[in-house]
């Protein structure tokens, strides 16, 4: 598969603060990309770069083919954005924004009608067409926002942290939608700092930290760089000092803590992990109520890599 | 893709209350206060009376009705401040300049002047309408006060729009700042404008940039746009100033349809480089220009019309740069004046500040990516 935009090199600073630093990647045709990091990570830098929004210190950015810039129309003609904030007009109803968006990249009334129409299907805002954008809620509005950005049918869409305080209908509604606009045909590059977003939503997954990569691949790809095979979570009632001390002891035991009822065990890599520790509490006469077994998440990985938590 | 934008940056603004009221019912109702308010002061304001002396003789005691004429035009219209005197006396008070003419009745009533003035004229100038009234009315009933009330519409019709200093009506030199005023407020659409273009303002023209609309062009239409809407509502100003409450802005309409539209252009300019000013928010800038607009109009003297004379006389620079001024003025003199030469120095001021203002934001809107945004 061919790649529709190509990054190389991407440094930008702002005054003093390096806020991306030599980022190169690309995006393939047709897939979803995630971008994921915390707070500050530099996605939304990373994203107005790409849009030609911002001045760059050095690299390149190429987009369908060609070299991205301010006066590239017929590139920007195929762009959709969503942007981390919300931009609509106060005095437009549901309906009139996204048509006037839309109508800022398509001429013929009737399609841009029925565009409006499909956009507006897509993010479920059917029973609120003419409602002004004060009286949305904030997941409501969120979904305008995303319809103003795509109800064009650009082939490619870029997301920035479209589901921050969206309620988990909303959220719901807006994944199925990327989805959908996805399965039409169009590149996505998602960003978020939710790491179960990208882990439903995308093909491939850029992890940044401080405007660095510092992993990529498919999620399977990067969870195999964790040394985490499982995360085992115990309930259980009563339990003495000397016996945690004895888990610690297990075979590829990493890690070990008991906290409210809670017995926490992260494993390294192995096998029969699970079968041993059930072992184990029966021998010990050991009595629990419940009993998750987790796999490794973005969370470790990210963890891992950098020291600290995705999540704040 | 014109007129997608054109009408819905149309329905946008217009359903934009706090700048509709900024821009239209703000200046209605200051003009209706100004209205109220200086419509008492205006008739209680006193007309600087025109000292004159009368020759106290015995053809002067004789003619009764001349007699009644001077009498009430002295004391309850306060036009004439007049000494009773004897010839002698009468002498030398013009002599000493501390009379403007004095009258002496003999066969005839004969004015003594020194020198021609606008004084001098209205002193002949009741003179001759009394003889004129007298010798058409001669054979018919006429009351004293009548001649008196005859001469007075005279008087107001013919002189007093014409007295520059004397008895201009300083409740239209706040009507005039306050066109210039709302003239400037055109800057709110300024702001707008340039807040809905430049993505380092805002998020909506950051979703303007990406999209393949060419930003001058956009620009472009939302500034005309805010003439068409800025205008209007000068135009709706300046029609109840003058048709509801009847403000004397003389007869030359032509001359004040061309000013207003330069004057809002002016405004619209102004604002926009107020908008590119700062990276402050919308609600600041417009703050920055009502305080700006509202300082320039006090300074061409909005709320105290002496504030307009000490400007002109200590600063003059200050007086020629201010684009409410230039209106002002212009305003004033189309109707104090017969030629048109200080409304186009006026004018052209006008064209100059806003040619100024908009090479600048030009220059600033250029750019096309920012360091941050
Ligand atoms: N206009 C700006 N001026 C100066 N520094 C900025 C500016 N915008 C962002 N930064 C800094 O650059 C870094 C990257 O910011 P950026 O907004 O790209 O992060 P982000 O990953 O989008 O974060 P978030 O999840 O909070 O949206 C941060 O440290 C931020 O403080
Ligand atoms: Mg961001």
């Amino acid at each position: 598969m061919k790649n529709v935009i190509e990054v190389k090199k991407l440094n930008k600073k702002y005054k003093n603060l390096q806020a991306v630093q030599d980022l190169s990647f690309e995006v393939k045709e047709k897939e979803i990309l995630g971008l994921l990091g915390p707070n500050g990570s530099g996605k939304t830098t990373t994203i107005n770069c790409l849009l030609s929004l911002l001045n760059f210190d050095s690299g390149s950015i190429n987009i369908l083919g060609k070299e991205m810039t301010p006066d590239a129309y017929d590139i920007k003609s195929k762009i959709g954005v969503v942007f981390q904030d919300v931009a609509v007009f106060e005095e437009l109803t549901v309906i009139e924004n996204i048509t006037y968006f839309c109508g800022l990249y398509i001429k013929d009334k009737k399609i841009r009608n029925r565009y409006v129409e499909e956009a507006i299907d897509l993010v479920g805002l059917n029973d609120f067409k003419d409602f002004y954008p004060k009286k949305l809620s904030g997941g409501l509005l969120r979904r305008l926002n995303i319809a103003c950005g795509i109800a064009h049918k650009p082939s490619i869409i870029f997301l920035d942290e479209p589901t921050v305080a969206v309620d988990p209908q909303s959220r719901n509604n807006i994944l199925e939608g990327i989805k959908k606009l996805n399965k039409e045909g169009a590149t996505i590059i998602y960003t978020t700092h939710y790491m179960e977003e990208v882990e439903i939503l995308c093909d491939r997954i850029i992890i940044l930290d401080k405007g660095i990569i510092i992993a990529s691949g498919t999620s399977k790809e990067l969870k195999e760089l964790t040394s985490i095979e499982e995360k085992v979570t115990i309930e259980i009632d009563d339990l003495k000092q000397e016996i945690i001390e004895e888990f610690k002891k297990l075979k590829n035991v990493e890690n070990v803590s008991y906290d409210s009822k809670l017995l926490y065990i992260t494993y390294k890599k192995g096998k029969d992990n699970l079968i041993n520790l059930i072992e184990f509490m029966k021998t010990k006469k050991i009595k629990y109520n419940k009993f998750f077994s987790e796999l490794p998440t973005l969370n470790d990985v990210f963890l891992e890599l950098t020291g600290k938590e995705l999540r704040d | 893709m014109f007129f997608h934008i054109f009408i819905n940056k149309l329905k946008i603004l217009l359903k934009n209350k706090s700048m509709i009221f900024w821009t239209l019912f703000f200046p209605l109702a200051l003009a209706t206060f100004f209205y109220l308010a200086f419509s008492n002061i205006d008739s209680n304001e006193k007309f600087t009376e025109i000292d004159i002396a009368i020759v106290d003789n015995e053809q002067f005691q004789n003619n009764v009705d001349f007699k009644h004429l001077m009498a009430s035009l002295s004391n309850e219209e306060n036009i004439f401040n007049t000494d009773y005197v004897n010839i002698d006396v009468a002498k030398k008070l013009l002599e000493d300049n501390r009379i403007k003419g004095y009258i002496l009745v003999e066969d005839e009533i004969n004015v003594y002047i020194k020198e021609n003035g606008i004084s001098q004229t209205i002193i002949k100038s009741v003179i001759d309408n009394f003889y004129q009234i007298n010798s058409a009315v001669n054979h018919i009933f006429i009351e004293k006060q009548e001649i008196t009330n005859i001469i007075l519409a005279d008087l107001n019709q013919n002189y007093f729009n014409d007295i520059s200093n004397d008895k201009i009506s300083s409740t239209v030199t706040y009507f005039y700042t306050l066109i210039g005023m709302v003239c400037l407020y055109g800057g709110f659409f300024g702001v707008n404008a340039l807040n809905e273009s430049e993505s380092n303002l805002s998020k909506r023209a950051a979703r303007l940039n990406v999209s393949p609309i060419h930003k001058l062009k956009f620009l472009l239409i939302s500034l005309l746009v805010a003439f068409i809407i800025q205008y209007m509502e000068t135009l709706i100003l300046l029609s109840y100033v003058v048709y509801i409450l009847k403000v004397d802005f003389g007869n030359q309409i032509l001359p004040i349809i061309i000013l207003t539209a330069n004057g809002t252009i002016a405004g619209i300019s102004f604002g926009a480089i107020v908008g590119l000013s700062n990276k402050g928010s919308e609600n600041t800038k417009t703050g920055i220009l009502v305080s700006v607009t509202m300082l320039l109009s006090f300074l061409a003297g909005m709320m105290i019309g002496d504030i307009k004379y000490l400007i002109e006389k200590n600063i003059p620079l200050l007086a020629k740069i201010n684009p409410v001024n230039m209106i002002t003025d212009a305003l004033y003199s189309l109707y104090y004046y017969n030629n048109l030469d200080k409304y186009f120095s006026n004018l052209f001021s006008l064209i100059i500040f806003s040619f100024i203002m908009i090479t600048v934001s030009y220059i600033i809107l250029r750019r096309k990516k920012y360091d941050s945004i």
